[in-house]
């Protein structure tokens, strides 16, 4: 036990603990994070499965990081216990302790002889005598200053405290909605249960991926069976939900009027409670709102296109279509929505739009968006005749690239994209810590503690009076003594109201 | 005149008070240190005029993107030499920051000087605090880098005889590698930094800037130091105790400079940025690789404050604590922006 405790204590083992944490981070930082066993094995093939059994794929959650962090917040704790001992010592007793060597050692101080002024104890507010006749005197400033270490070491351990609080109790989710949307929440004990489940669900998957029979797995498939079940029954009766009355975009704009880059986007809310509801409020970037035990968050937006409007013409000379004669004439107008089966009265098969690209790119061989914007639309159009069988697949493209569609199409219709109305979903994040009131008290405490070490000074005048009328004066505190010799000549002269004093001893 | 225009006035005038600094120390005269210093001056009112000029034609504070951040951040870094040694003069160091001023602006002419209004995430008043006290914080620690730079360049120099008083192998192999190495890491890091940025379409008519602004200056700059070294080897030591001060004074320095920019960057850096992070992203701390780089900054200074003040470490190994530190801050400053993708990547661009 007084080993473990003299290991806690040492500030050589601080000093590693902090170094290990340092290099754990940075390897954090470079081993992509929270990824599938899978994509681990395949990137690193080497060190893969020593990432995951060291649980480096959750760096910060891993039992090395964690286990760190404990015995840094037990090597502070330590460290504040101990540190006040002598903090109250020189807080309190400082002149009771001290004695002659320790005063003569300080780098700041001279000796002199002569008589001293008659009112030269004024100077200093405490004394003692001792046993060989020599006067101390003391007068010490800026003892605030003591408290500084003690403030860092108890607000970092606040810190550490308030973020434990957070991982244990604190719940943190993501919540979709759309205009006109009614979402429910759960109650915070199946919120909590849907984390615990993500994350048990998660380490099975990585025992899967090493050993598929492993015992572990049957248990840990009960636990968030019963984790989901708990969740499923918080989602049947809500704690409360929220209604989602307008989402909307303002547009930073330049002088002519042009759009020129998103200023904000706005959730126009109301919280709906079993008993109550909120006014309705306005969530932007930086303007969170509370409700309940929650905070809100305007986290990400997502802009979509569901309803297109698409321009047909009969395209004639189709192989595998050439007999085929359409029972209308075109142009044909067409308003497709997201999967959803539309059979117009000109054509004997069902359209289904079964994606919708706004700004269409081919990029390693695959069909992407690469932005939410009206740039390149692209709209992916399957047919289906009356026994749900595919017929065929076309695409559709602005009229000034509607030719290319004719070369990816296997239908007897050219499709040109006309216009798509664009609707939003706003991401909000909802989090709730019951920790963060520790933290911001332990940052506050770090705050204090750096400005009171760094930025106040302490310091002592000693003066030592020997009863051969030799006197020896000292400075010393938490600025070098380079600084504070300085300082000698005006305490001599205040002494003895002599400038011309002899120097006796430097 | 605009404000780029104004940004290359104050970088003549860092590169006249490099220029004056050294002449002062290699002809022994102080009247030229007071040119410098005064050019130093004028190079940083210069930048101030023009940052102002940016903060008012943008309506937001020089912060929010690579280029605003460098040349702040270039601006700060003299400003805090110039404090630093308005009662102890030490051209070294007012020539040291006047070339990371130099530098620091050469590698902001890569990225684009167009003002962009403010995105949604930074349209918060902690945008002031949290960067600008983060900055200032940081340049403490530059000028704490450049100062145990010299004084790992004064315990390889030695005494007047050239008398060098190395502990051990491990020391001398130490400052060795903080002399030669760094500017050896510093070009090769610009060389990987013009190659990255060569790949990608939104630097292709910038990138070569850095080549020409930087890294073949730095390249000259490095094998002339280099050639006059050698030349004139014999009196290095001579030089070394005339130009620097004592190892204590160094040292003692060096303390100051972190001990005035750790509070600064903990409160600026990674406090403020929390309070910002729970209000905006709804949390205080989400490992995300800016927050985690910071957090490794504050951790290498804790380590030399903790060895320091309470093992009563001083010296080189202190020196090179400094100097990681300083590796770590400016990773976490562009390092991170280019190699990790994070949260914070929007000041990357």
């Amino acid at each position: 036990m007084r080993t473990i405790l003299k290991l806690l204590v040492s500030l050589k083992s601080a000093v590693a603990l902090i170094t290990f944490l340092t290099l754990l981070s940075m390897l954090g930082t470079f081993v992509p994070q929270n990824l599938e066993a899978a994509v681990y094995l395949q990137r690193y093939p080497t060190v893969g499965h020593w990432i995951l059994a060291l649980g480096f794929d959750d760096m910060f959650r891993s039992t090395v990081y964690q286990a760190c962090l404990w015995l840094l917040s037990l090597s502070t704790l330590v460290c504040i216990l101990t540190r006040w001992k002598s903090t109250s010592r020189r807080l309190f007793k400082r002149l009771e302790n001290v004695e002659k060597p320790e005063i003569m050692a300080f780098a700041a101080g001279r000796s002199f002889s002569g008589d001293l002024a008659a009112d030269w104890q004024n100077q200093y507010t405490a004394f003692k005598t001792d046993d060989d006749g020599v006067l101390i005197g003391l007068r010490a400033s800026g003892r605030m200053s003591l408290f500084g270490g003690m403030f860092i070491h108890i607000g970092l351990l606040a810190v550490l405290a308030g973020g434990l609080i957070g991982v244990f109790l604190g719940v943190e989710t993501s919540l979709h909605g759309r205009k006109g949307e009614n979402v429910v929440v759960p109650p915070l004990e199946a919120l909590r249960a849907g984390r615990d489940a993500d994350r048990i669900s998660r380490v099975a998957r990585n025992i899967r991926t090493f050993s598929p029979n492993d015992p572990r797995l049957e248990q840990m498939r009960q636990q968030v069976e019963a984790l989901h079940k708990e969740y499923a029954e918080g989602m049947a009766s809500p704690a409360f939900s929220i209604a989602f009355d307008e989402l909307w975009v303002e547009y930073y704009e330049n002088d002519v009027g042009h759009q020129q880059g998103v200023k904000s986007w706005n959730s126009r809310v109301r919280f709906i409670g079993p008993e109550n509801q909120s006014d309705a409020m306005v969530i932007r970037v930086n303007q969170p709102v509370s409700f309940n035990e929650f905070t809100f968050y305007q986290a990400s937006w997502n802009k979509y296109y569901s309803k297109v409007r698409l321009n047909v013409e009969h395209l004639s000379g189709i192989s595998g279509w050439l007999d085929y004669q359409p029972a209308a004439s075109f142009p044909q107008t067409l308003e497709l929505t997201l999967n959803q089966p539309v059979k117009p009265e000109w054509a004997s098969f069902t359209f289904v739009m079964q994606d919708f690209m706004p700004d269409f790119r081919v990029m390693d061989g695959r069909f992407i968006s690469v932005s939410s914007e009206l740039n390149n639309p692209a709209a992916m159009i399957v047919a289906f005749d009356e026994s749900e069988k595919v017929v065929g697949r076309a695409w559709a493209f602005p009229e000034d690239r509607a030719m290319l569609a004719s070369h990816v199409s296997s239908l007897p219709f050219l499709f040109t994209f006309v216009s798509a109305e664009a609707e939003f979903e706003s991401t909000l994040q909802m989090a709730h810590d019951p920790g963060k009131p520790v933290v911001w008290l332990g940052c506050l405490l770090f705050t204090l503690g750096m400005i009171m070490s760094f930025y106040v000074a302490y310091r002592e005048d000693w003066i030592l009076v020997f009863p051969d009328g030799t006197v020896r004066i000292a400075i010393a505190g938490n600025r070098p003594a380079h600084m504070l010799v300085g300082d000698l000549d005006r305490i001599q002269r205040q002494l003895t109201h002599n400038p011309q004093e002899t120097v006796t001893n430097e | 005149m605009n404000e780029t225009s104004i940004f290359t006035l104050s970088m003549f005038c860092y590169l006249a008070a490099f220029a004056l600094n050294s002449a002062s120390l290699s002809l022994d005269r102080q009247k030229l240190h007071t040119y410098g210093r005064a050019f130093n001056w004028l190079g940083i009112t210069a930048a101030i005029v023009a940052l102002g000029m940016r903060w008012h034609s943008a309506g937001h504070p020089p912060l929010s993107n690579m280029y605003e951040s460098l040349v702040t951040l270039s601006t700060l870094i003299v400003l805090v030499g110039q404090i630093f040694t308005a009662s102890q003069p030490l051209p070294v160091l007012e020539a040291g920051a006047s070339v990371g001023a130099v530098l620091m602006i050469g590698v902001a002419s890569v990225f684009s000087s167009d003002i962009r209004p403010l995105i949604p995430a930074l349209q918060s008043y902690w945008l002031h605090l949290h960067v600008s006290l983060a900055f200032v914080g940081e340049a403490c620690f530059a000028v704490a880098f450049i100062l145990s730079y010299l004084f790992c360049l004064r315990r390889i120099l030695g005494d007047a005889s050239g008398r060098t008083d190395f502990a051990d192998s491990r020391e001398k192999l130490a400052c060795y590698s903080v002399v030669v190495g760094l500017p050896v890491v510093f070009i090769g890091g610009m060389v990987l930094l013009a190659r990255h940025l060569s790949n990608h379409p939104m630097y292709a008519d910038r990138w070569h800037n850095i080549v020409f602004w930087v890294i073949i200056p730095s390249i000259l700059a490095t094998i002339a130091v280099a050639v006059m070294a050698w030349l004139f080897r014999g009196a290095l030591g001579r030089g070394a105790e005339r130009w620097l001060p004592d190892n204590t004074i160094l040292d003692n320095l060096i303390y100051r400079a972190i001990a005035l920019g750790y509070p600064l960057f903990t409160v600026g850096g990674l406090i403020f940025g929390m309070i910002w992070a729970n209000k905006a992203w709804g949390r205080y701390w989400g490992w995300d690789p800016k927050e985690t780089w910071a957090l490794i900054t504050f951790l290498v200074y804790s380590i030399y404050l903790h060895v320091r003040l309470a093992r009563g470490w001083s010296g080189t190994w202190t020196a090179c604590l400094s100097v990681a530190g300083f590796i770590v801050t400016m990773f976490t400053l562009f390092g991170v922006n280019f190699l990790i993708s994070s949260l914070h990547s929007y000041a990357g661009s």
